[in-house]
């Protein structure tokens, strides 16, 4: 009977896959459906939210859990040229081949030992373990090269000053060329290398609507004012000084986080210091309870 | 004769057998290891060339160089003093006769002195920045009001650079070709804030010396100043955060000296348990030290490629 039960489970979840497949490759969706879909992605606008992405811009948990699995989106800011198919590839042979190494180790030490000390189920956890490092590991990547990037967008304000003012090179050719010159190659990436293609449709945009859909698509509200800067370039204030003031102004801003963060630290600071009491009751407390468990088994 | 010869060949067809099935065994073996790491490799898509070339240049020996850039010691006697100190260390460790201590001795060697002299090495990096600033507006003054052309207000500045900035201006004083000078300033200087400034110098020179001096005034210096004061704030911060650690550091190793001098205490850090203790309690004052890191942490600046630079800038011109 249990067996049936599990056989019955298996083909329901094996049915359901089918099923949610067929859906997904649109072979419910009428011709008229599909076609306008087709050009629409072809033209570059904005696709309908799923039913998902709805729910998540309701519950702020969920968005950040939708946020924290879009592989698309983490390859894309980490700078990977991997699809989240090839991602996921590599992940689960990752997992995979810990779980061999679990099952080699676990058997070994059975023809060793001659025992069983572990079961299967610490390879098992140690694989599942794997799978979630990939995850993690990508996300840090993904947070790290945004906060790179936005860093050296900051930083390259007064360059792009001087080389739209006196050189007079257009300003997406002056952050081009900077970020070539930057050790970091993030930004490099990004724009340079033409990496915002992976979020952004291509279109025949200006350099202000494409930094502010690449702006918007990466989490780089720098890129969106530096757009901003531009349009007050355009309208005939001198690009030296639209540039140099937003420098001074990110400079003032990441000296007032400084600030900040230095109060908050004199109040956080107090916790490692009191928390160092532990390491001193170790040091001191173990040789003396050793000390007096000796003397009364001795006694 | 002939019964020996056979002995003989049997005992050569053993020994080749059995050599030949280790051979076998251990080839084999090395084989599938090989095979299974090029797999590994290729499903990572780790390319083993470009990972030994950047070993060349990665961040944790750039910031060695970075500290004794800063400190004014060449790179290879910060290696043998490195390398002394740890050499020190051990040698302390031994005299111990606690082995534990002597890989924690180690351990405190290598990371503590690059962290002991970061402080120093960031004021003075402070330092030099705050004078390299004060130069640009001695640059400006010379073009501005001294009507020098740009060539004889870098080199005379070349030649009196002032006390902090002797090894990074002196390229200045040298001569010939400009840029190479400036790049060679902001190669020596290490510190992005002079790489930056040097950068903007390399793209600012070509136009007229009015356009150079407008340049100065309204960019360089306004912004120089404004990302002074969020190193000064971020040094400020660095040296609280490096108070505390020196003062944690120090209670530990007091409590430890007074400790280890009681010989029934000193022969229970002899035990495995013992040595079980002192491996948690120095695992935890680490794990204290970098969450203070974690707690007050300084803003990170963009490093500049000024020979990348100046090779662009020529290269615009062609």
């Amino acid at each position: 009977m249990s067996d049936l039960l599990v056989y019955s489970a298996a083909a329901l979840a094996v049915l359901t896959i089918w099923m949610l497949g067929l859906v997904r490759l649109g072979v419910f969706t009428s011709d008229d459906v599909r076609a306008f879909r087709r050009i629409a992605q072809l033209r570059g606008f904005a696709p309908p939210r799923s039913r998902l992405e709805k729910a998540a811009r309701q519950l702020p948990w969920l968005r950040t859990l939708q946020e924290n699995l879009d592989l698309e989106r983490m390859l894309a800011l980490s700078g990977r040229g991997w699809s989240p198919l090839g991602f996921l590839g590599r992940s689960v042979a990752v997992s995979l081949a810990t779980l061999a190494a679990g099952l080699g180790t676990i058997a070994l030490v059975h023809e060793v030992r001659g025992e069983w000390t572990v079961t299967y189920w610490g390879a098992l956890l140690a694989a599942v373990c794997a799978l979630l490092a990939m995850l993690v590991q990508l996300r840090s990547r993904a947070r790290s090269a945004q906060v790179r990037t936005s860093r050296t967008l900051e930083d390259l304000l007064m360059p792009v000053a001087i080389l739209t003012d006196s050189r007079g090179l257009q300003l997406q050719d002056a952050v081009r060329l900077l970020s070539r010159c930057v050790t970091d190659s993030a930004l490099e990436n990004l724009l340079d290398r033409q990496g915002w293609k992976r979020l952004v449709p291509e279109t025949e945009a200006s350099t202000q609507e494409l930094y502010r859909s690449i702006g918007s698509a990466y989490g780089l509200p720098r890129l969106t004012q530096i757009a901003d800067a531009q349009d007050a370039a355009y309208v005939g204030v001198p690009e030296r000084e639209v540039y140099t003031r937003l420098a001074e102004a990110v400079y003032r801003e990441r000296l007032a986080e400084a600030r900040a963060q230095a109060a908050r630290a004199k109040v956080l600071v107090t916790l490692p210091v009191a928390a160092m009491l532990l390491p001193l009751l170790l040091l001191l407390g173990a040789p003396a309870l050793h000390a007096i468990t000796s003397g009364l088994q001795g006694g | 004769m002939g019964r020996s010869q056979s002995l003989e060949n049997v005992d050569v067809y053993t020994v080749v057998a059995a050599a030949s099935s280790a051979v076998v065994l251990v080839g084999g073996t090395a084989i599938i290891l090989a095979c299974g790491l090029a797999g590994a490799a290729a499903i990572l898509e780790i390319d083993i060339r470009t990972a030994m070339r950047r070993r060349a240049d990665s961040p944790l020996v750039e910031r060695e160089r970075d500290v004794a850039a800063a400190l004014g010691i060449q790179w290879r006697r910060w290696l043998v003093l490195r390398t002394g100190t740890v050499a020190g260390a051990v040698a302390l460790g031994l005299l111990t006769g606690i082995w534990a201590v002597t890989v924690l001795l180690a351990v405190l060697a290598i990371f503590g002195l690059r962290f002991a002299l970061s402080g120093r090495a960031a004021r003075q990096r402070l330092r030099v920045e705050r004078a390299f600033i004060g130069q640009l507006r001695h640059l400006r003054d010379r073009m501005a009001v001294g009507n020098q052309s740009l060539d004889t207000a870098l080199q005379e500045i070349g030649l009196n650079p002032g006390k902090d900035l002797v090894y990074i201006l002196s390229p200045l004083a040298r001569g010939g070709s400009i840029l190479a000078n400036i790049v060679e300033c902001g190669v020596r200087s290490r510190s992005p804030i002079i790489e930056q400034a040097c950068g903007v110098l390399i793209w600012a020179r070509t136009r007229s010396l009015d356009a150079l001096i407008a340049v100065i005034d309204d960019v360089l210096i306004p912004v120089g100043e404004a990302q002074l004061a969020v190193q000064e704030e971020a040094h400020v911060t660095l040296a609280q955060q490096r108070a505390v650690t020196f003062a944690m550091a120090s209670l530990m190793g007091f409590m430890f000296a007074a400790v280890i001098r009681v010989d029934s205490f000193r022969a229970f850090y002899q035990t495995t348990e013992g040595l079980l203790v002192l491996l948690a309690a120095s695992t935890v004052f680490f794990l204290l030290v970098a969450a203070l890191g974690r707690i007050v942490s300084v803003p990170q600046w963009t490093r500049w490629n000024v020979p990348r630079m100046a090779e662009l800038e020529v290269a615009s011109h062609e």
